[in-house]
């Protein structure tokens, strides 16, 4: 069954990271030795044979990482406290928040080999919108590498990963309101940088979008137990019109408390922090 | 990171785990196994690095497409040898499928006089 095996796997990923840990290494060190065993018997000797086979590896550490990268729950979760450092919501429309580590951007980037080519014969392509950001660590500010991350765009999940630097993107983002979040319980921490609390759109003259400093609140979530964080307030120009429409206003509730361990035991398929669903903003101070 | 780099690498993927799965419908074996015999039976045209193979392992097994199952051979060593699941066994036929409905499209195109 491929959903229960990759539980166990997300588990053993998870909580069995040393175990984990030692069987990929005993499986590349005996491949290494099988491999430098072949060499020394065409009469190479044997220190140069492994030599020469770890050289074209690019050593044991190099496919180790490459093979971390492909393992759900391989990220450093010793370390509690992490910011998600995302766009909570954001829009298509052009609305850019160019500001720190989330970049949001609008579609009319010209690629540099389109523009330097004589308009005519190779009219400029766009570059397709992206969304990209960071995951870093709450306490120390280190990326966090290998974390899963969801777009959320009801009904639709999209799924992608950090990279060694924690850095993550998603093309071709949807073109109304959708959340980020991350894949497993474990991240489900979506704290909106502070670097977000004031961001511009790149063209002032068009839509604009606003995230206003935000209160910390505790409100309780369906599984009964609180959880602390803080209530935004979004507002904006769309297309020329105030949004959120005047007389209504845009909340979205966003807590920056990791998620322990235990959470993974109750992962359910699609269930995740979508905190538009799973928090009721009821219990806001 | 460029589209057509991104694409490139997906296609690669792909047809790698098509192989893999094929090759261990056949018989469980372990990774360097894998490899040789993807070389043997291409000919020497996929010589699989170990770069792409060990990562494209643990992808199938994470997937729960084939399973990892440790073993020692006769120099005590311990080997970690993987077979096709049952998963993998419906993976593996709906791949095929795909394969081939690839490759008949691409042929047509190639055909045209």
């Amino acid at each position: 069954m491929p959903f229960l095996s990759k539980m166990i796997s997300f588990w053993k990923n998870l909580f069995r990271r040393q175990q984990v840990e030692a069987d990929l290494n005993d499986e590349l060190q005996a491949y290494v030795e099988e491999m430098a065993e072949r060499r020394s018997q065409a009469g190479v000797a044997p220190e140069a044979a492994r030599e020469a086979v770890l050289q074209e590896l690019g050593g044991i550490e190099r496919i180790k990482d490459l093979v971390r990268q492909q393992r759900i729950g391989f990220g450093d979760y010793r370390r509690a406290a992490v910011i998600v450092v995302v766009a909570l919501i954001a829009f298509v429309s052009g609305a850019s928040t160019a500001v720190g580590v989330v970049r949001w951007h609008a579609a009319a980037t010209v690629e540099q080999s389109s523009a330097s080519a004589p308009p005519k014969t190779a009219p400029a392509r766009e570059r397709p919108p992206v969304l990209e950001g960071r995951v870093v660590d709450d306490a120390t500010g280190e990326p966090i590498p290998y974390v899963e991350i969801g777009l959320h765009e009801t009904p639709i999940r999209r799924f992608t990963y950090t990279d060694d630097m924690g850095h993550f993107v998603f093309t071709n983002p949807p073109s109304h309101f959708y959340s980020l979040e991350s894949g497993t319980q474990r991240w489900a921490i979506t704290h909106v940088s502070p670097l977000l609390s004031s961001c511009a759109s790149s063209d002032p003259d068009k839509d604009f979008f606003e995230f206003q400093p935000s209160k910390a609140v505790s409100v309780k979530a369906k599984d009964g137990q609180p959880r602390e964080g803080e209530l935004v307030v979004f507002h904006g120009v769309i297309k020329g019109k105030p949004y959120p429409p005047p007389g209504q206003e845009f909340r979205r509730f966003r807590y920056s408390q990791s998620v322990v361990e235990l959470r993974a035991v109750n992962l359910a398929p699609g269930k995740m922090a979508d905190l538009g669903t799973e928090f009721t903003a009821g219990g806001a101070k | 990171m460029s589209g057509i780099r991104t694409q490139k690498i997906e296609l690669l993927r792909g047809t790698l785990d098509l192989m893999i799965l094929r090759i261990l419908e056949l018989q469980p074996l372990h990774g360097i196994a894998i490899a040789d015999r993807i070389r043997q039976s291409t000919k020497g045209a996929f010589h699989i690095q170990a770069g792409s193979l060990f990562p494209a392992l643990h992808r199938l097994e994470q997937e729960g497409w084939i399973a990892g199952e440790w073993t020692t051979n006769e120099k005590d060593r311990r080997i970690k040898s993987y077979r096709l699941t049952a998963a993998g066994r419906k993976q593996l036929s709906a791949e095929k499928r795909t394969w081939e409905r690839v490759v008949a499209a691409v042929t047509q195109v190639l055909d045209l006089s």
